[in-house]
Order: structure tokens, then C-alpha cells, then sequence
């Protein structure tokens, strides 16, 4: 047989697969393409916002009972997601840029008053920035900065529980403010994951019972 | 959708070549649905589409190649005294329709047939299939001569019973 014929017969054949093979591509796809995926952001910067304390954006209302106000017998170290009142919170709160008290006392003074302490002195001594954290860098005024950033949906919802639970790393700026020690943590995008960062802060206790809450909330709020 | 435009012109032409080399049709079809899958994913990177076909078709065989080295038994030893034998493919091979051909080669046992496939249809050298295959190009060449022995000898009993 002439093998050009031979050939092309061979590559003009068709042949018809019984299964659905079209509805598992698409299946295949669809998984690909869930949101929640972070590698799949094809801009790969997501931006995670987390408060380890809101106790100074609440300050100017001390009088309402608030479900962000922070419990005094609250146990250090304990994870807490709040409902979605938060990102309300944060854009409307009258803390502008230039109104953020710079001197960190000052701060660390009302958050006592809020928790109902009365050892002004504490919050003088509190202890300086770990040298060992590896991006740590003193933040100037992200507090006034965070109702412009993008709060990136990768982070709200459903989809948070994925990102936990997989545990991948994902790209994102990440402002912390620890109300406990007044210090401010700059994370910039660096790859680091969110689970990493909850490590390092040592907060990653009743995490299970942080992801059921991160569920139905809209942004991840965090205070311990 | 244009996935499952393409997806229809191509994926009879597509199945007929996995089949060629993947004996099992279940696999085939996983093959079939991995293939076009993949080649979603890395459309992008094609420069010229007027070569998506073929484009697709390597990444079926690529994917029927990972999938015997997963599972097939390693190939089997050069045979010295086979070199220069049966070197044309048999003539009566030429009557047999393509659903005909298909069984044929898909009976062939593993070894000749991916080897068959890539010399004979696909054109790729012994050396290339040497390096794809991870073995010596002697035992390419051993191969494929004793996948033609083999072909030879199926169509003497189909034809001369």
C-alpha cells in the first residue's frame, strides 16, 4: 500500500466517543474557573484586609452597644469573625487621615478606656516590634487609607473558607493592627498566605469555628 | 460558545487518534476530555491558530504517551534479527476501511503500536521517539519493524484464513 495513502486515510479518519465527553470539559472548566481559585487571578494581586482589633474606630460612640465593641473578658488569642456590619463601619467612620492621633499613647490610652483598663502606664510600655518579623515596617496611616483600598472579593464570603482550608499562597497587602501591643504591621504583597500571617500573630485558634463565621459575613474582620 | 464550537469540529478527528494509540475507550474519552481541556487552557499561548489543529493533536498524543508510560508494561527488547525485515507496510492493508484499520492497529500490543503510530502516521524520527519514549533508538526501530511483522501477519490470516 502506498504509504501517503495509507496516511491519510488514517488522519481523514473520525471516530465518535459514546460518552459525554463535552459535559465533562465543561465540568473541568467550570472547576478551573471557580473564583476561589487564587492562581487563577490573572491580574494576581488580591488584597486582604484584617483588624485584629476595631476598637478605635468605634470610639466615637461609646454610648450604643455595639456588636464590634470589644469584650473585656474577651481571652487573648481568640479568633473572632463579626457579622458584616464592618465594612459600614469602616466607611463611615469620621476618622479621617489627618485626625489619626500619631502618637501611639494616645491610642493605646483610648483602647484602654474602651476595654475598661485603668493602667495608663501599661500603655507606655509596650513592647517594641518583634526584629525577627521578616517585612514588618512601621505603617504610617493605613487605618485612614483602608476604606479606599479594594477589599477584594476573594476574601468575602464562601469563597474564604476555600482559601483557608486549602491553605495556598496567595498574593495580597495586608494592614494589621494589634490592639494589644497599639504595634501597626505592614504586609505587602509578597506571596505570603493568609494562614502564614495568622500564625505568625499566633491567632489561629478556633480557626474552624472563624471559617463558619467568615461564611456569611461580607469582610473578614478579625479581633482578639 | 466558541469552546464548543471548536470543540465539535475537532473532537471526532481528535478521539480517532487517542484511539489509535489507547486500547481502552474509556480511557480514550478521559483522554479525549483532558486533551481539549488542556488546550483551553493554553490557547493563549498559540501564536498562529491555522496550526491548532495540529497543536491539538500533540497534545493528544502527548497525553495517550503519559498515559501508557503510566500503565503499560516496559517495551520489550530490541531483537537483532528482525532489523531489515517487512520495511513496506503490507499491501493489503489498502482495502480495509478506517474503522477496519483502527482495530488492527489497536490490537497491536503496546510497544508496536505507539511506536507504529509515531513513525509510521505521525512521521516523527526514531530519534525523536527514542527521546519521547525515554529508550534507545534501536529499540524504536526493533519495534516498529516487529509492529509491521505483527500487522503482516494479521492481515495473511484475515486475507488467507
Amino acid at each position: 500500500m502506498n504509504h501517503k495513502a495509507f496516511k491519510n486515510k488514517i488522519e481523514s479518519a473520525e471516530r465518535t466517543p459514546e460518552a459525554d465527553v463535552w459535559g465533562n470539559i465543561e465540568k473541568q472548566l467550570d472547576l478551573l474557573n471557580q473564583p476561589s481559585q487564587p492562581g487563577r487571578n490573572p491580574k494576581g494581586w488580591v488584597y486582604a484586609l484584617l483588624f485584629l482589633s476595631l476598637g478605635l474606630l468605634q470610639i466615637p460612640d461609646t454610648t450604643q452597644k455595639n456588636p464590634l465593641s470589644i469584650e473585656p473578658k474577651k481571652e487573648i488569642g481568640r479568633i473572632i469573625a463579626q457579622p458584616d456590619t464592618s465594612p459600614k463601619l469602616i466607611q463611615s467612620s469620621p476618622i479621617q487621615q489627618n485626625e489619626i492621633p500619631s502618637d501611639p499613647i494616645d491610642r493605646s490610652k483610648l483602647l484602654e478606656t474602651k476595654m475598661k483598663k485603668t493602667s495608663i502606664e501599661e500603655s507606655n510600655t509596650k513592647p517594641e516590634p518583634k526584629e525577627e518579623d521578616p517585612i514588618l515596617r512601621p505603617s504610617h496611616p493605613p487605618m485612614a487609607l483602608l476604606p479606599q483600598r479594594k477589599i477584594d472579593p476573594l476574601i468575602t464570603n464562601g469563597s474564604a473558607l476555600e482559601i483557608y482550608s486549602n491553605l495556598k499562597m496567595i498574593p495580597f497587602d495586608l494592614y494589621v493592627f494589634n490592639s494589644g501591643t497599639g504595634n501597626q504591621y505592614f504586609y505587602p504583597s509578597a506571596g505570603i498566605s493568609l494562614l502564614s500571617v495568622l500564625k505568625d500573630h499566633q491567632i489561629i485558634q478556633d480557626l474552624n469555628q472563624t471559617i463558619q463565621k467568615i461564611k456569611s459575613i461580607e469582610t473578614v474582620v478579625i479581633k482578639y | 460558545m466558541a469552546f464548543k464550537y471548536i470543540y465539535e469540529i475537532y473532537h471526532k478527528k481528535i478521539y480517532y487518534v487517542i484511539s489509535r494509540y489507547i486500547k481502552n475507550d474509556s480511557d480514550a474519552e478521559e483522554i479525549l476530555s483532558s486533551t481539549f481541556v488542556k488546550a483551553f487552557q493554553k490557547i493563549h499561548q498559540l501564536d498562529n491558530l491555522e496550526l491548532f489543529y495540529p497543536w491539538l493533536k500533540k497534545i493528544s498524543i502527548n497525553l495517550s504517551l503519559d498515559h501508557l508510560r503510566k500503565n503499560s508494561p516496559p517495551h520489550a527488547a530490541w531483537d537483532l534479527s528482525l532489523e531489515n525485515k517487512f520495511y513496506e507496510l503490507p499491501k493489503t492493508l489498502e482495502t480495509l476501511e478506517e474503522e477496519d484499520l483502527l482495530t488492527l492497529i489497536r490490537d497491536m500490543p503496546d510497544g508496536y503500536r505507539t511506536v507504529f503510530n509515531l513513525y509510521t502516521i505521525e512521521g516523527y524520527s526514531h530519534q525523536e521517539i527514542a527521546d519521547l519514549l525515554n529508550f534507545s533508538v534501536g529499540n524504536s526501530k526493533s519495534q516498529l519493524m516487529k509492529s509491521r511483522a505483527w500487522l503482516k501477519q494479521k492481515l495473511t490470516k484475515i486475507y488467507e484464513p
